[in-house]
């Protein structure tokens, strides 16, 4: 009798083949590889829920500051100044200038003023039989929040998407992030060597914080452009420009990227799960569980790369200082040490953490707008387009090495 | 069953609110703030476990 011998185990986040099948893959290295080493693009790898949450809590021996997407990460403290890129003590001077901006209170307030984003971008569709939920709403949704939340006016939403999807892609076969190898511009930096930003969004920054500075508001941008920053070494003073543009990058970048891929994957696993879908028909009361079983079961940002600080030891292996290491946080949620029946999707299944907000210091600074996004989002979904249907030889995904999903999900509407 | 929360550990995600308000408050700058002292009444046992669980930093206690 013939057997089949599986295919030698290779992991990395740049194939596209193994992207789109990435829980197969994490399946195994859970089970062969639970340190997994990859040479030929020189990282290590761990995979299994206890060892990615021990990892994301131990930000003394897996640090930040070098970057954290694999093909950005730099040998020296990487430049940008975002403080997802930093460590203690600045990361936590930097990041609680803006914790204030997403409190529950101030997101809380913003539930209406999402509700109306979705009634624009849905209205247009009723008793359309077909459109494209990522293209025209699920991409456009979190841009529009996000800078809304920051202080832009109206109108910069599709550019923002499409700066972001350029800035995090990478060719196939390729491994180098578009953010890190701009012509012009220093590593890192977010304005090039002739003072320009170029992109429509955030050219804006300066201008706006010039008229916040006269006039405060209760935006974000107020925040950045009135606010005195703490720094390390105690003393106080006002952002610059560069920290101010990095901020407002961030902040627009990662509430827009991920919340779009998060809205993709509600689409497809529930029209996938017609059964999962019913029950939320039935009972809405059941949608923020259904929100962290979609978060979970693919996570919007499933590769955290860290730098290793100083040597340590990984079942058995001494990992040596200035290695690179991945926390495969969509791994750890499939993991059946934690998850009984990892790969069933159940949205009513009782989750306390799961991993793709990240853990500890790094936690997901927006991750209430990202739920409340999320939860709207589904609400109004449920509401006007019943049951759905996505072919899904029709949909096109993204490609990173940090963001996970969809580009575009037709779907078909029966009214 | 008693509750307590260690504000020096606190990174201000929130959970707790979210999930509890009954039991915890935030201040202005989304640190969170305990809002019962010592027992834990027993219709919110339950919401106090799970806030324990949620803490990402591990900042909430359970005894008993």
């Amino acid at each position: 009798m013939a057997t089949t011998e599986l295919p030698e185990l290779y992991y990395d986040p740049y194939d596209y083949g193994i992207d789109r099948n990435a829980p197969a893959v994490w399946a195994r290295l859970r089970d062969e590889a639970p340190l997994y080493r990859n040479d030929e693009h020189d990282f290590w790898a761990v995979s299994r829920y206890d060892d990615v949450l021990a990892g994301m809590l131990d930000v003394d021996t897996y640090r930040s500051g070098h970057g954290t997407v694999l093909e950005m990460m730099t040998e020296r403290e990487f430049p940008m100044p975002m403080f997802i890129f930093r460590d203690a003590p600045d990361h936590t001077l930097m990041r609680k200038l803006v914790s204030r901006a997403f409190t529950p209170r101030a997101i809380g307030g913003l539930e209406d003023r999402i509700a109306a984003i979705c009634d624009e971008l849905l209205d247009p569709f009723a008793g359309v039989d077909r459109f494209d939920y990522v293209d025209r709403f699920g991409a456009i949704l979190p841009p529009t929040v996000i800078l809304a939340l920051l202080g832009f006016p109206a109108g910069f939403a599709e550019d923002l998407r499409d700066s972001m999807d350029s800035n995090l892609h990478v060719d196939e076969g390729e491994t180098g992030g578009a953010l890190a190898t701009s012509p012009n511009r220093p590593p890192g930096s977010v304005i090039d060597e002739a003072g320009n930003i170029g992109s429509a969004v955030f050219d804006q920054v300066p201008a706006l914080c010039e008229l916040r500075r006269a006039e405060p508001t209760d935006d974000m941008l107020t925040i950045l452009a009135t606010h005195e920053l703490e720094r390390a070494d105690g003393s106080t003073s006002p952002l610059t420009t560069e920290e101010i543009l990095a901020y407002t990058a961030l902040i627009a970048g990662a509430g827009a990227e991920t919340v779009a891929r998060m809205l993709g994957w509600a689409a497809v696993l529930l029209a996938r799960h017609p059964e999962q879908r019913a029950l939320l028909q039935a009972d809405r009361s059941l949608i923020p569980g259904a929100i962290e079983e979609i978060l979970r079961y693919e996570a919007p940002s499933p590769v955290q790369a860290r730098w290793v600080e100083h040597d340590v030891d990984v079942h058995g292996t001494t990992i040596p200082a200035g290695s690179k290491m991945l926390l495969l946080n969509g791994s750890g949620n499939r993991d059946p040490r934690q998850f009984p029946d990892p790969d069933r999707f159940d949205v009513r299944r009782k989750i306390d953490r799961h991993l793709s907000f990240g853990y500890g210091a790094h936690f997901c600074i927006g991750a209430a707008l990202a739920r409340l996004e999320g939860r709207i989002a589904l609400e109004q979904t449920l509401d006007r387009f019943g049951d759905w249907h996505v072919d899904e030889s029709e949909v096109e995904w993204v490609h990173t090495s940090t963001v996970r999903g969809y580009h575009r999900v037709p779907i078909q509407v029966s009214n | 069953m008693k509750i307590s929360y260690d504000r020096s550990k606190c990174q201000g995600h929130n959970r707790c609110y979210m999930l509890a308000p009954e039991l915890f408050d935030t201040d202005d700058e989304g640190y969170a703030i305990l809002l019962v002292e010592g027992e834990v009444p027993s219709d919110l046992q339950d919401k106090a476990q799970l806030c324990a669980d949620n803490c990402p930093e591990y900042a909430i206690e359970i005894e008993g």
